[in-house]
């Protein structure tokens, strides 16, 4: 197996995320981030759109402290990676909730049809949107994976550039 | 009197006009989390002005947008399902910067929902104001 090679990194931890003007501060230092590393205006345009999302779900559903996002270049065999991680803890009811949502995303062979299906089932919902995970992979082209080690769950997105 | 307002915050702008017989709504800035709850509202107005007063079109210019979050989305897949429901005869124009890829991908879902309601138009730039 080839290792990948950091290029870039930038670091965020938190022991709070707790409103939107902070998620607004994170998504746009992130994309900033990306801006300068990635010449490409749609790559930038749609790692902004992924940061907001794990961004608002980091302040949405955390809790307790350490929280951490990490954007990355990585360099393997030539080819360049761009990979965005969101860590937090969260309840065991929103972990099992959020596992089985993930579990439906990542597996989904099409998952433009998998968001239209999402937006169809939460149209009639007044309250509740769902679609931002579902958005990452659909319309931001974005790799989706997660893992989860007790009650930490990570949320990791990756593309190539 | 309109029920409709234009919204002006620090990241986030709507401006609302109802003429004869369309209304248009031109976003700019940053459709985040603040402007949620301000969108919401607006389109809520919105569908009221529609019902009132017998449009047959609504113009979405997001031309100057920069981002739009899910729950902005939201706001707007509420709007066209409640439309839907209602079986209003209307066109919704959203006109996007061709310049500005992610603007059409983030629609084209609405108007795979609503094919009837919905088409995307794409234009070079946005409009100066004068």
């Amino acid at each position: 197996m080839i290792e990948s090679t950091r290029r870039a990194t930038l670091l965020l931890t938190m022991t709070a995320f707790s409103n939107a003007r902070m998620v607004s501060a994170v998504s746009k230092l992130l994309s900033e981030f990306c801006r300068c590393l990635v010449d490409d205006p749609d790559v930038a345009a749609r790692f902004y759109m992924v940061a907001q999302e794990l961004a608002e779900n980091l302040m949405k559903y955390s809790s307790g402290s350490n929280i951490s996002v990490s954007a990355e270049l990585l360099s393997q065999d030539g080819a360049l990676t761009l990979r965005l991680e969101a860590r937090n803890r969260t309840t065991p009811e929103r972990l099992r909730a959020a596992e089985l949502h993930l579990r439906e995303l990542t597996s989904a062979k099409d998952p433009v049809a998998l968001y239209d299906r999402l937006i169809l089932e939460t149209a009639p919902k007044l309250n509740e949107s769902g679609l931002g995970l579902a958005r990452i992979r659909a319309e931001g082209g974005f790799n989706l994976n997660y893992r989860i080690d007790g009650d930490e769950l990570t949320v990791s997105v990756d593309t190539p550039v | 009197m309109s029920l409709l307002k234009n919204i002006t915050l620090d990241s986030f702008g709507l401006e609302a006009r109802l003429e004869e017989d369309k209304a248009t709504l031109r976003l700019s800035g940053t459709g985040d989390m603040l402007a949620v709850e301000p969108l919401k509202q607006c389109l809520k107005a919105l569908q009221a002005e529609l019902a009132y007063q017998h449009l047959s079109r609504l113009d979405v210019d997001i031309r100057s947008l920069y981002l739009m979050n899910s729950s902005c989305i939201k706001a707007f897949v509420s709007m066209i399902y409640a439309l839907q429901t209602a079986e209003r005869e209307l066109t919704i124009e959203f006109v996007v910067d061709k310049n500005l890829s992610w603007q059409a991908r983030a629609i084209a879902p609405l108007e795979r929902m609503a094919p009837e309601l919905v088409r995307v138009s794409s234009y070079p730039e946005a409009p100066v104001e004068s």
